[in-house]
């Protein structure tokens, strides 16, 4: 009797403790509007507007109904002079809380990307809610709430496609922490990678299996704000110059004779070294990776080991032009060092950083920049000379 | 004379009176003198003493005695008693009282056949290899099948008796050199000091001598095995023997032996290794699961991978009752379903299974009032109480299970980290005879962690675990690993 009496007290306070304190912030799954992407644009008026795509999950386990009209997805959107503000009045039109703890896909459209977005950044990374691995991109030509209300029937919401495309591409996607270490970094300028929107032509059939997205570019930010956009080429080098590169693609003449080779590279890898010289910055880039042939449309006998080293050269050579074109783009046109010399100079350079760090801008479009680049072909594939050739054809 | 005998014979009938199944037998000895035999016939063999009578009643014979070439000291060792107490207490366990007509009493012993059950395999604890013996009702018989494994003096078993009615023999079971003396010590007088009216089965006597009564982990073992007890007993632990209980009792008990199955020793090391963690990772779940599973989905769903978490959610999407309400729910039905299995006569008990496996399973889910997630994790933690071998450890765990929910559902993970705290703060203050009940993990001690997280092979297993006795640890000498070199 003593004993219960004993328990008796401490286990009443416990289990009011937890009926008064606990479940306050519980929320069953199915009270939640999962937000898988947003896409925020800026209005007429300056005011932010943000469209979240929501996927709805009992369509998600098989109670699709037949005729495919549909969707597994919800959109909706609101506007806002604060993206808090812009929450809030979306929260107003939803049956269910928001909680974008899995979002995975922000896009921002290129309004409000040349606008500037300097004022977002301070929301996403105060609430504890936003995930730092959110992939960044911006809409290229277009805004954000085209992107959202656009259809993918392959993946279960239409963003995860944009996603999974990121993860495909070849290079490491940019997520909102990178975003933010970029902007506030020394000597660095922040790059997102950009979405293009496909619109169907007039005509072609509706849901066609055509690709209504599609990923390359890199946006380049001066000041966080969106200033233009490297094409393809140049976004290779950039990703491999900042080691993002996971793989790629290049394609070399085959030399000699006619036809070309496709190379995948891997492995790729990038060091910069900086120096300083009376007063004069220059910096050397030192770039190494290891090819494979995929394909071959000339008539080498990739056996020969000299026709393979002729090839390493040319691939080197068109990498280190696609490089030297890369930095004079962004050094003459854009200005913005997205390329993150300053930071290699203030990392290396300390004291020529310090010096120069101000002036900047001017100092990194009048940088001397050196590319040397060594690729080794590591595979040739299954066969030395195309198969389908008769042995006189091949160049051996 | 006669007279001594009457009395004797009148007194002995009042205090057996109602007893019916206490046979008085009146016979002539062939010197035509009186005898009387009093017997309980369903305890005794009959044929034996028949034989018994026949060379008991010829005259001239000195039927009483400790005479060594005496045909019915041969047959049935026959004692001379003097007490009526003595005398009655003999009948009633299945002696032959002899009542001559000089006043003398004596009790056959050697007639004793108490009803049993043939020695079988023990339905809760089956195995797939090693010996299918299990211990039965027969204390003698029990005895024996440890003894037959155990031929040597040093294995002592002390025999007692407790229970004012029942007189319920128990025996001390021990490898003297081997078990602590400290704690054969102590499981003398913690069984000295019981003081009931009757034993019925060993559970009686297990909450009489554990340590702490109010927690839900056992802290005596528990078996119906002979190997196993056989093993125990090598390990330095202390068996209770109780008669008319199958079950024995192994002292002391760690938390670590609920993943120790008898059958880890007799299969190769490789898998006892393995399905110890097997074991391991299912106690966790059958304690853990259904709260994670409550705490994450109702307070943590950012921690669930995006797909996972739209399955859950569209599997939830009907559903009218809270993640925790619906826990609670599917874990009582699974309850009940076990315990009616259990309940039920075998015939029924399969039709039992089909049912809930039915209702519990596709029915709730099609009539939307359960989530199919939620029978899948039921399901899990069902199948992972199961996996402990020691059934009294799974009984804590089950119980366990239900404020685990609550503090899930409740606190999410927090209650969850905070029960699991509380827990291992109750758990390291358990003690089992002396024995720390996280031990060899906490007290750390490396030799005894050879058979916690790994089984190691016997070879390599040469020291006895800590509560043997300290002056004679080491049971395996080394250098016996197997090689194809050794001579």
């Amino acid at each position: 009797m003593f004993m219960l009496r004993r328990c008796l007290l401490p286990v009443m306070l416990g289990i009011a403790a937890l009926l008064s304190a606990g479940c306050w912030d519980r929320s069953e799954i199915n009270d939640l509007a999962l937000v898988m992407a947003t896409g925020l644009d800026m209005e007429e008026d300056g005011a932010y507007r943000a469209t979240a795509q929501f996927v709805i999950p009992v369509r998600q386990i098989g109670a699709t109904s037949a005729n495919g009209s549909n969707h597994n997805f919800m959109t909706e959107s609101a506007t806002g002079r604060t993206l808090k503000e812009t929450t809030q009045n979306m929260q107003y039109k939803l049956s269910r809380t928001l909680f974008v703890s899995h979002r995975r896909l922000l896009v921002i459209g290129e309004n409000l990307a040349r606008h500037g977005i300097r004022d977002l950044l301070d929301y996403f990374s105060r609430s504890p809610t936003t995930r730092l691995r959110t992939y960044v991109l911006v809409v290229k030509g277009g805004k954000g709430e085209d992107l959202m209300k656009a259809e993918y029937p392959l993946e279960f919401v239409p963003s995860e496609a944009i996603r999974e495309m990121e993860n495909l591409g070849g290079t490491v996607p940019i997520t909102l922490l990178d975003v933010i270490n970029a902007a506030s970094a020394e000597g660095m300028s922040p790059v997102m990678y950009s979405v293009e929107l496909l619109r169907p032509k007039q005509g072609s059939r509706n849901g066609g299996n055509t690709s209504k997205f599609r990923t390359a570019q890199i946006a380049v930010f001066d000041n966080l704000k969106l200033i233009g956009y490297l094409d393809e080429r140049q976004s290779q080098a950039y990703s491999w110059l900042t080691g993002r590169l996971k793989s790629g693609l290049l394609a070399v003449p085959s030399v000699p004779g006619p036809g070309r080779i496709a190379l995948s590279l891997l492995h790729t890898n990038s060091r910069i070294d900086s120096f300083v010289r009376d007063g004069e910055i220059s910096f050397h880039v030192h770039l190494t990776g290891k090819g494979t042939v995929e394909e071959n449309t000339g008539r080498l006998d990739l056996t020969n080991p000299v026709h393979v080293n002729k090839i390493e050269e040319l691939a080197a050579e068109s990498i280190k032009d696609n490089m030297l074109d890369l930095v004079k783009e962004v050094q003459e046109k854009y200005g913005s060092d997205i390329l993150g010399f300053g930071n290699i100079l203030h990392r290396q350079h300390n004291k020529a950083w310090q010096a120069c760090k101000d002036n900047w801008k001017q100092l990194f479009k009048e940088a001397d920049v050196r590319v040397d680049v060594d690729l080794v072909i590591e595979k040739i594939g299954m066969t030395g000379p195309p198969l389908q050739l008769k042995e006189k054809e091949i160049i051996k | 004379m006669t007279g001594m005998q009457e009395a004797n014979r009148l007194s002995l009938e009042k205090e057996l009176a109602n007893c019916s199944d206490v046979l008085f037998r009146r016979l002539h000895s062939a010197g035509d003198s009186l005898v009387w035999v009093v017997y309980s016939p369903g305890m005794i063999d009959k044929e034996l003493l028949e034989k018994c009578l026949l060379l008991l009643l010829p005259a001239g014979r000195e039927p009483i005695g400790e005479d060594e070439d005496s045909p019915v000291q041969a047959a049935g060792r026959m004692a001379e008693v003097r007490s009526q107490d003595e005398l009655v207490s003999g009948i009633l366990s299945g002696k032959v009282a002899v009542l001559l007509e000089d006043g003398r009493q004596a009790l056959i012993s050697g007639l004793v056949k108490l009803p049993a059950r043939n020695i079988q395999e023990p339905e809760a604890e089956p195995i797939v290899r090693g010996p299918r013996e299990g211990f039965i009702e027969q204390l003698d018989t029990n005895m024996s099948l440890i003894r037959k494994r155990l031929p040597t003096s040093r294995l002592k078993m002390e025999t007692l008796a407790i229970g004012l009615y029942t007189k319920t023999k128990l025996a001390i079971v021990y490898i003297e050199g081997v078990a602590a003396e400290g704690v054969v010590q102590e499981v003398r007088s913690r069984l000295a000091d019981i003081d009931i009216d009757g034993i019925v089965d060993s559970g009686y006597i297990e909450e009489f001598i554990e340590d702490v009564p109010f927690t839900p982990f056992p802290q005596v073992q528990h078996t119906e095995r002979p190997d196993f007890v056989t093993a125990a007993l090598l390990d330095g632990n202390v068996a209770i023997m109780t008669d008319g209980s199958p079950g024995v009792l192994i002292v002391p008990m760690t938390l670590w032996s609920a993943v120790q199955s008898g059958e880890d020793y007799y299969d190769r090391f490789f898998h006892g290794t393995f399905v110890r963690w097997i074991r391991l990772l299912f106690m966790a779940l059958a304690l853990f699961l259904p709260a994670t599973y409550v705490a994450i989905s109702t307070y943590h769903p950012e921690m669930i991978p995006t797909n996972l978490l739209v399955s859950l959610a569209g599997a939830r999407e009907a559903i009218p009752f809270p993640a925790l309400v619906e826990a609670l729910l599917m874990e009582l039905t699974f309850e009940a379903l076990r315990e009616a299995g259990i309940r039920l006569p075998k015939q029924v008990g399969s039709a039992v299974s089909i049912v809930g496996a039915l209702v519990i399973g596709q029915a709730a889910v099609d009539a939307g009032i359960v989530s199919a997630p939620m029978v899948i994790v039921v399901s899990i933690t069902g199948i992972a109480s199961f996996t402990i071998p020691r059934f009294n450890m799974a009984l804590g765990i089950r119980v366990l299970r239900f404020p685990m929910i609550l503090l899930g559902g409740t606190l999410g993970l927090f209650g969850i980290s905070i029960g699991f705290l509380g827990l291992l703060i109750h758990l390291s203050s358990l003690r089992s005879f002396g024995t720390a009940y996280l031990a060899p993990v906490s007290p750390l001690s490396l030799s005894g962690l050879k058979d916690v997280f790994i089984r190691a092979p016997h070879w390599a297993k040469s020291k006895r675990p800590a509560p043997s006795n300290r002056r004679n640890r080491i049971r395996v000498p080394g250098g016996q690993k197997p090689s194809p070199n050794r001579s």
